[in-house]
């Protein structure tokens, strides 16, 4: 992680570099675990930077950066899932289902049953939910820095983690 | 992004800590699965120079005294051309070769021609082609993918796969007949039903016929929730195939890494890449405690890097290891192995060369 800085002086080409060498697998990470689509997560992040680049005169601070990225790459992957949805919508609800849970053939045998009843249980939440959470639990954000992140404030926040968290609780307690 | 105390949100803080801690580590098992194509900033790189390329095809943009209307009447109409310049068909060409990932060529999503009314996409997809001793490698191909859904990805990527001289690096090969294409491809519930034609016959070569299924099983299966294949030829099944008899009835899956894939790896740079002086080399393999080689040979062969990895896991697993380094302009032959505990020989010496500009 680079270290907080006030005006870094970089070019906008050098931010890029910079902040892709800094923060590019983790924010592909983070929207993997937003979307479940690692394909679609990485085009996500690139798109993210290259518009962070077309913004960087307002930005020229690597926090800001980090957050501006952070926050594009929530909103992206909210509407990408939101556009999954409408697809599914006309999908076979089987077909759907059955994807919805089955591990990666990528993953192997890293896969465990109670990982994967728990990541299937945050698929399952609703969208806000789901954000929320990754961004506590994998991205050890703030809950100002998640309710930035997710453009809503923090009692929203709040409330969203906490709903989720007994969604996650009620199914992890059916699966023991 | 981990080892932090938790954030004190007050959201559920102490209220469900085993779920808490269950969810963390589900995500970052999870997260620590995730493969980053190789290349990514070069391709980020190349948007923002067609995006540069686009602004300066309007000069009225860049004169001065353009007042602030008419520079937002000057963008819509730029953004209404080009929005109108991708969603133009043209007609759809041949094949044509496609460039590796770190030396140009169509990049950015929605930019490829199309054929037809849908939006055509391109995508990073994982392809696997076979090495030395029949064991597989993997190269991330830029490849436009039809509606960028997860069956046009995988017939995308097999149809790469089938013609083993869309590899980047040119000591990887498919052993599918020349004669191989693909009819279609569906997935359902995480299995991928790929109908192929002129397909059923095949040099005998038992271990290289093995080796050439594995490639099909891993290539398709390569989507995020891909668990099998099922294969169809010309839409029929069949319990065996080639002269080998190889069983090929219901859904078949991967062999395991360990058997099926190349001890080393040298993911990035891949074969022909392009970098800039801050070169990142990411490695896998499946070896011995998770020790390989690392070798970085300059084109008159002197060596400019030479350290020992430590990857993330070791056998049976596959490690992975990220190893940054700044060289001068230039072309570099980077090398991976392993070496044996026998007679210190190398063990799957995989090599990329690359430029440095």
């Amino acid at each position: 992680m680079l270290a907080a800085a006030e005006a870094t002086g970089w070019t906008a080409d050098e931010a890029v570099t910079r902040l892709f060498a800094a923060h590019y697998r983790t924010l592909v990470r983070l929207a993997t675990l937003l979307l479940d689509d690692t394909g679609r997560a990485e085009e996500i992040v690139s798109d993210a930077y290259v518009a962070m680049h077309a913004r960087w005169r307002k930005l020229d601070d690597t926090d800001k950066a980090l957050a501006y990225l952070r926050a594009t790459v929530v909103n992206r992957s909210r509407s990408a899932l939101r556009h999954r949805r409408v697809v599914q919508r006309h999908a076979v609800k089987s077909s759907r289902d059955a994807q919805a849970v089955a591990p990666s053939a990528e993953a192997g045998a890293l896969a465990r049953v109670q990982q994967d009843v728990m990541l299937a249980a945050l698929g399952e939440l609703p969208t806000r939910q789901r954000e929320a959470l990754v961004l506590r639990y994998y991205a050890d954000l703030s809950e100002a820095e998640i309710a930035e992140a997710m453009g809503c404030s923090r009692g929203a926040v709040k409330s969203h983690a906490s709903r989720g968290m007994a969604a996650l609780r009620n199914r992890m307690e059916q699966f023991t | 992004m981990t080892g932090h105390p938790a954030p004190d949100s007050g959201a559920s803080r102490g209220d469900t800590p085993d779920v808490g801690a269950q969810l963390r580590n589900a995500l970052e098992a999870r997260a620590s699965r995730v493969d980053i194509a190789p290349d990514a900033l070069g391709d980020i790189r190349r948007r923002i120079a067609a995006r540069r390329a686009r602004w300066w095809m309007f000069p009225a943009l860049r004169s001065r005294g353009v007042t602030m209307i008419s520079i937002s009447s000057a963008l819509a109409a730029g953004v209404a051309a080009v929005t109108i310049g991708f969603a133009s068909c043209t007609p759809a060409t041949g094949p044509t070769p496609i460039p590796p990932a770190g030396s140009g060529g169509p990049t950015a999503t929605n930019s490829s021609p199309c054929a037809c009314d849908a939006p055509q996409f391109t995508a990073n997809v994982p392809v696997y082609y076979i090495g030395a001793n029949d064991l597989l490698y993997r190269e991330f191909h830029r490849i436009p993918v039809g509606d960028g859904s997860t069956a046009a990805r995988v017939k995308a990527a097999i149809v790469q796969m089938l013609d083993g001289r869309t590899a980047y690096d040119h000591n990887y090969v498919s052993q599918w007949p020349a004669s191989a294409s693909v009819r279609n491809v569906s997935v359902s519930g995480g299995v991928a039903t790929v109908d192929l034609h002129g397909a059923t016959v095949n040099g005998f070569d038992p271990a290289g016929n093995r080796a050439a299924l594995q490639q099909l099983i891993w290539t398709a299966t390569a989507f995020t929730g891909g668990t099998g294949v099922r294969l169809l030829f010309d839409g029929q099944p069949r319990s065996t195939l080639w002269a080998s008899k190889l069983p090929v009835a219901g859904v078949l899956h991967r062999a395991p890494a360990v058997d099926a894939l190349a001890p080393v790896w040298v993911i990035d740079p891949q074969q022909n890449a392009v970098s800039g002086t801050s070169v990142t080399i990411n490695l896998a393999g499946i070896v011995f405690e998770g020790t390989i080689q690392l070798r970085v040979r300059s084109s008159a062969g002197k060596v400019v890097v030479s350290r020992t990895v430590q990857l993330t896991v070791g056998a049976p697993a596959q490690g992975t290891a990220t190893v940054h380094v700044t060289l001068q302009p230039g072309t570099y032959t980077v090398e991976a192995y392993a070496v044996s505990m026998r007679d210190s020989s190398k063990i799957g010496p995989d090599t990329h060369t690359f430029t440095v500009r």
